[in-house]
């Protein structure tokens, strides 16, 4: 092993800084001589022409120049930015490279000092032992201050890169008029520059071109008519300028709102990477980004079961900041614009985007891939929607979280509806809490849901089956033996029994606690093969036939609900393949 | 109102308009227009690669903004000078109507 093995260089090269240096000069460079070309063409039209229209003209055309020209300053401040941060890098480099050799050299020295200890016959045998201990010891110190020297290097380089960033996005800053800097820049900075031009302004104005998305809170049918009636290149610049408003636009098709999510999310990245995140809620921001960004990318790297294909994953929701930053954020596995079969998974207590959401999209993952190989004709998008504030043990005992949360999801469930040309078969699946929340939307709302899954169930919210707006016979319900929550019957009835109205399918996992009520039988719902996620994928495709029916839980009027009372808890819980 | 007050009311003046127009002018400066509006927007796609190559995280973020910043400007520019080269054009065009109008007119043909 050598130095070159051990210490790396830093991550960027300086020839790919300095390629950049040259793209951003390069860049100003032909702005210059546009802007340039643009006042020769004012001269040109003066000599030709006078008159009142003819000087709107010439004013106009000098503000274009100008505004070419406003692009120059900050490309070569770019420029110059991003050299003197390649000449940091060629630096760390050299220096790298200096501490290769100082290792190297160490390491020669103490093999030549071992060497020449073990080779000293007139030395006992035990001395030379400790000899050599101690030459390991000391040269063990020598690596270390090395590899302490090497950290450093690499530590400067990655404070000057964060430093030429913050300089890059000052940069960037200078380029939109002042007014409209500051919070959601990138929105509004087409705008912004537009205004700036007199009879541009005017005739964008005239013709609509430019008026931006439709506000938040317009009805998903008039939304989807309005995208209906752009042209493929305004779809695509109002996805490129107004990301924030376009991904959060109800009606729109998923895969759009997608892309304007994670353009989204990569300006957050980029906003909070290059000024810094000082407080506490924006660390929350950039980690939660960061989550999701990685989320997106592992559903991706993941292959459908039958084709092989790398599985889609649409972020439907993306609002970091919502809920004092705990973000609120929909991931769909699967194509939601096209899926036969869609589900959305509600989360409950305790989730957020940071402690829940990779274990609710791993979830979402496994509904997905299980429902193609329960319907190998038929294609599923599973949400993992963590859309609402859901409770902490501080307030799981009220119902508000619920109340307010129902409302969310009852509005994403229907924009996704709203999107869609053709109907899909659509599922609510609400776990433990989630449950609640799901009882709730499906009781104050008509969406259109085909069917209703809840697992590990606190209580959904009303007292039988009927008051859920779904088809009679599409409650179902799942709980294991030996989940305590599934016993709590806390918000309305307890859905696992008979007078509730609902199916109730087989849940006991192999894992389960062998004699006795266990929280940790309250997570296992989703796990892979087991009868739980069998019976849950069959609602989903809705095969209804190969849902495992289980015998109800009887009411105990002289003992507390427990594990006496349920009928599951001899049965020995069997293994799905 | 009475009538007298009504009588007393001024017309308008009309202001003398001086237009001067030499078309073929006109219409070529159109022309550099229309091809400095594509230049434009070729370097506002130029510009959202700035990035290209780079593997350090946090430089590519910044260049992005710095690009799409960059690119929005020269987009606008872009659509500016395409507008003002229609318009120009556009004008250049009536103008040369009424011209042959007036010249048509002058030599006692139908007037348009």
């Amino acid at each position: 092993m050598t130095g070159a093995d051990v210490l790396d260089y830093p991550p960027a090269t300086p020839a790919e800084i300095d390629a950049a240096a040259v793209r951003c000069s390069r860049a100003a460079r032909w702005a210059s001589q546009l802007a340039d070309g643009l006042r020769r063409d004012q001269v040109r039209l003066h000599g030709a022409w006078d008159g009142a229209a003819a000087s709107s003209c010439r004013i106009e055309l000098a503000l274009a120049a100008g505004l070419a020209e406003a692009v120059c300053g900050p490309l070569q401040g770019a420029a110059r930015a991003l050299r003197a941060h390649s000449a940091t890098v060629v630096e760390a480099r050299a220096r790298v490279d200096a501490l290769r050799g100082e290792y190297d050299a160490l390491l020669g020295e103490h093999r030549r000092r071992v060497a020449a200890v073990l080779g000293a016959g007139d030395v006992p045998g035990p001395l030379r032992r400790l000899a050599v201990e101690d030459l390991r010891a000391s040269h063990a110190g020598d690596l270390g201050r090395v590899h302490a020297l090497h950290r450093k290097v690499l530590a400067r380089v990655r404070a000057d890169a964060a430093r030429t960033a913050r300089l890059l996005v000052a940069a960037a800053r200078e380029v939109v008029p002042p007014g409209a800097r500051g919070a959601g820049p990138l929105d509004a900075q087409e705008a912004a520059l537009a205004a700036g031009l007199p009879l541009l302004a005017a005739s964008r104005r005239a013709a609509g071109v430019g008026a931006g998305p439709p506000p938040l809170g317009t009805p998903p049918m008039l939304v989807r008519t309005w995208w209906g009636w752009l042209t493929p290149d305004e779809r695509d610049r109002l996805v490129a300028r107004s990301p924030a408003a376009v991904g959060a636009l109800d009606g729109l098709p998923a895969g759009v709102r997608s892309r304007a999510n994670e353009r989204r999310l990569d300006q957050a990245v980029a906003t909070l990477r290059a000024t810094g995140a000082v407080t506490a809620e924006e660390q929350r921001q950039l980690d939660n980004c960061l989550l999701v960004r990685t989320l997106l990318e592992l559903a991706r790297s993941r292959p459908d079961p039958l084709t092989r294909e790398p599985v889609t994953a649409q972020l439907l929701v993306f609002d970091p900041a919502a809920f004092a930053a705990e973000g609120r954020v929909a991931i769909a596995v699967g194509d939601l614009d096209t899926a036969d079969h869609v589900a959305f998974l509600v989360p409950g207590l305790g989730s957020d985007v940071r402690g829940g959401m990779a274990r609710l999209t791993d979830n979402a993952l496994r509904v997905t891939t299980e429902s193609r190989r329960a319907s190998a004709t038929t294609t599923t998008a599973t949400v993992a929607w963590m859309g609402y504030d859901a409770p902490s043990l501080d307030n799981v005992a009220f119902d508000a979280a619920a109340e307010s949360g129902a409302d969310l999801l009852a509005a994403d469930v229907l924009a996704v509806q709203a999107s869609r040309d053709v109907l899909p078969h659509l599922t609510v699946i609400g776990h433990s809490y989630g449950s609640t929340t799901a009882g709730t939307a499906l009781r104050d709302h008509v969406t259109g849901t085909d069917d209703a899954v809840l697992v590990g169930s606190p209580g959904p919210g009303v007292e039988t089956a009927e008051e859920l707006q779904v088809p009679d016979g599409h409650v179902f319900v799942g709980a294991s033996s030996r989940d305590p929550v599934s016993y709590l019957d806390r918000f309305g009835a307890d859905p696992t029994h008979e007078d509730f109205g609902a199916v109730r399918f087989q849940a006991e996992d192999l894992t389960r606690n062998t004699f006795m009520l266990d929280v940790a039988d309250h997570s296992k719902y989703f796990e892979p093969k087991t009868e739980s996620l069998s019976s849950i994928v069959h609602v989903v495709v809705g095969d209804y036939a190969a849902v495992r029916p289980a015998p109800y839980r009887a009411e105990s009027w002289f003992l507390p609900d427990g594990i006496n009372n349920d009928p599951e808890a001899d049965r020995e819980p069997t293994v799905v393949p | 109102m009475d009538d007298a007050t009504a009588d007393a009311v001024d017309l308008p003046t009309l202001a003398a308009v001086q237009i001067r127009v030499e078309t073929a002018g006109v219409a070529s400066a159109a022309t550099h227009l229309a091809e400095a509006a594509l230049t434009a927007r070729r370097l506002s796609a130029s510009a959202v690669t700035l990035a290209a190559g780079v593997a350090d995280r946090t430089l590519v973020d910044a260049l992005e903004v710095l690009g799409e910043v960059c690119g929005d400007a020269l987009d606008v520019v872009g659509l500016d000078l395409d507008l003002l080269a229609s318009a120009a054009r556009a004008g250049a065009a009536v103008y040369e109507q009424v011209e042959h109008a007036v010249v048509a007119a002058g030599r006692g043909g139908p007037e348009r």
